[in-house]
C-alpha cells in the first residue's frame, strides 16, 4: 500500500496537490511530522514563494534540519517548484538562509532578455521539457511524450553541480535550464506538475508508482 | 507561448456573462463548463465573483473546491476579496492565485502584504480601466461600477513596485462587446509591462485576436463570451490563431 504525504508547512497550495494524487487514484495525507513522514512510502514537498519565506517556514515548523536526513531514506521524495529549489546548497534568493544541501548546486536568478532568457521574470507559461537521452526510459517519464507541455511559473533556475542529477531540461532561447532532477531517491520538478493538466498528472503519478522501500 | 485563460463570472450558483461588466444574464453551470474548458486545453482558469460584496460566499467557496477537484491547471479567484483571512480562505479552496482590484486601489498596501504572505506569483493585479480621452484611461473598482479618477499607466507601475506578480486588464469599453479587443490600450502600456500582462474584455472573432497578439509584450488573454455564449472550442481558438 502506498503511504504518500503532502509536506504541510504554510507554503503552498497543498490542496492542488492533494486533488492531484486523488485524481491518480490515491490517498494522501497532509503533515508535517517527520516521525509520520519517515512512516510513508512517498513524500511530496511543495512550495512557492520566496525560497526565505520557504526556509523560515520549515524552520517555525521545527523540520528544516531534520529534512536534511531525507537523502537515502527508504521514501520517494518530490520536490515541486520552490520545494526543489529548497534541495539545493544555497539560492541567489536566500538573503537569509542556505538550502537543505541534498543536491549539491546552487539556485540563480534568471536574467529577463529577449535574446538569451525568458522575456519576462518571473518566467509564467508552458513549455515543452527535453528528456535526457540515457534517462528518458526513466519510470518517471513513462508516457511522458515529446508534445507534452508543462506549466512554469518562476524566477530562478537550479543549477545542479553534477549535470548527471539533471534528468530534464526546458529550453529558453539557446539555453537549457534544468527542469527535472534527481539523486537517489529524491526528485525534484520546476514546472508545477499539479497544474500542468493531463500531463503532469501523469508525472505525478508515475512518481508514486515507484516500488515502495518501507 | 501565449496561454488561453478561460473567464468565468459568477453569480451565485450560475456563470454569468455581463456586458460592460454589467448584468447577470446565466449561461450555465460554473463547474460543468470548467471541467469542460479543461478538458479542451485551455491552460488556465479565472474565476470572478462578480457581485461577491454583496452577497454571502458560502457558495464561492464550494464552486471552488468543487472545480478544483476537476481542473488541474492554474486557478485564479477574484472578486470582493478584502482582507487576508479572504486570501488565505480561498487558497485553502483551491485557488493558486488571487485577483485583487477595489481592495488594492483602497488600501495599495494590501498588495504588499498578499505578496509577502502568499508570494508575487499568486498575486494578480486586476485592473478595469475606461477610456478617458486620449492615450488616456482611467482605473474603475467595484466590478466597473465606480471610477476612481486615477490614471492606468500609474496605477500599473504603483501596482508593479507593491510586489504584484502579474496584471489581468479589462477594457470596460470593450468587455461583453464582442467588438475586438482594446488594441490601443494594450499598445499604450507596452514600455510599462514588465511582468506578464493578461488582456481581457472584446473578443468576437479569432481575427481579433490575431489582431491582439501582434503585440508581443501580451502574455495571455482572458476570454468568456466567445467560450460560454458563441460555444467556440478552445481547440478550435488555438488551431486557427495558431497558439501552441
Amino acid at each position: 500500500m502506498k503511504r504518500i504525504s503532502i509536506l504541510d508547512y504554510g507554503a503552498g497550495n497543498i490542496f492542488s496537490i492533494k486533488n492531484a494524487v486523488e485524481k491518480c487514484g490515491y490517498k494522501s495525507i497532509l503533515t508535517s511530522d517527520f516521525e509520520r513522514i519517515l512512516k510513508s512510502t512517498h513524500l511530496i514537498f511543495p512550495g512557492v514563494g520566496s525560497f526565505d519565506n520557504c526556509i523560515q517556514k520549515l524552520k517555525d515548523k521545527k523540520i528544516y534540519e531534520k529534512l536534511k536526513a531525507l537523502e537515502n531514506q527508504k521514501i520517494w521524495v518530490l520536490g515541486i517548484c520552490v520545494g526543489m529549489q529548497a534541495l539545493f546548497n544555497y539560492s541567489e534568493e536566500g538573503k537569509k538562509y542556505k538550502g537543505l544541501g541534498i543536491i549539491n548546486g546552487e539556485v540563480k536568478k534568471m536574467k529577463s532578455d529577449k535574446k538569451s532568457g525568458p522575456r519576462k521574470v518571473p518566467f509564467i507559461g508552458w513549455k515543452n521539457v527535453v528528456l535526457d537521452e540515457r534517462k528518458k526510459k526513466m519510470k518517471i517519464f513513462s508516457d511522458t511524450t515529446p508534445d507534452d507541455r508543462f506549466y512554469f511559473i518562476h524566477s530562478y533556475e537550479c543549477v545542479p553541480k553534477k549535470k548527471d542529477n539533471v534528468i530534464a531540461t526546458v529550453y529558453y532561447n539557446k539555453k537549457n535550464v534544468c527542469a527535472v532532477v534527481k539523486k537517489n531517491n529524491i526528485f525534484g520538478c520546476q514546472f508545477h506538475p499539479e497544474k500542468s493538466g493531463e500531463a503532469g498528472l501523469n508525472i505525478i503519478k508515475n512518481f508514486i508508482e515507484y516500488e515502495n522501500m518501507n | 507561448m501565449c496561454r488561453l485563460i478561460a473567464r468565468l463570472d459568477i453569480k451565485g450558483n450560475n456563470l454569468i456573462k455581463p456586458i460592460q461588466l454589467d448584468g447577470v444574464m446565466p449561461v450555465g453551470c460554473p463547474i460543468d463548463r470548467a471541467k469542460k474548458y479543461y478538458l479542451e486545453g485551455c491552460d488556465e482558469m479565472i474565476l470572478i465573483d462578480s457581485v461577491a460584496s454583496l452577497y454571502g460566499r458560502n457558495h464561492l467557496k464550494d464552486i471552488i473546491e468543487k472545480i478544483a477537484k476537476e481542473i488541474f491547471v492554474p486557478l485564479t479567484v477574484g472578486g470582493g476579496l478584502r482582507t487576508l483571512d479572504n486570501i488565505i480562505d480561498v487558497m485553502n479552496s483551491g485557488a493558486d492565485k488571487v485577483a485583487i482590484n477595489t481592495q488594492a486601489v483602497r488600501k495599495p498596501d494590501f498588495i504588499k502584504q498578499i505578496s509577502d504572505h502568499v508570494g508575487s506569483q499568486s498575486m494578480v493585479i486586476q485592473i478595469d480601466a475606461k477610456k478617458k480621452s486620449p492615450g488616456k484611461w482611467e482605473v474603475f473598482v467595484e466590478n466597473g461600477k465606480e471610477a476612481t479618477g486615477i490614471d492606468l499607466h500609474y496605477w500599473m507601475e504603483k501596482t508593479i513596485d507593491l510586489g504584484a506578480g502579474e496584471i489581468l486588464l479589462t477594457s470596460i469599453d470593450k468587455e461583453g462587446t464582442r467588438s475586438g479587443f482594446d488594441v490601443d490600450l494594450y499598445n499604450s502600456i507596452k514600455h510599462l509591462a514588465k511582468i506578464p500582462l493578461i488582456a481581457s474584455g472584446g473578443m468576437g472573432n479569432f481575427d481579433h485576436l490575431i489582431e491582439l497578439l501582434k503585440n508581443k509584450e501580451i502574455d495571455a488573454f482572458a476570454i468568456a463570451d466567445i467560450l460560454h455564449v458563441q460555444n467556440i472550442s478552445i481547440k478550435t481558438i488555438k488551431n486557427i490563431c495558431d497558439i501552441n
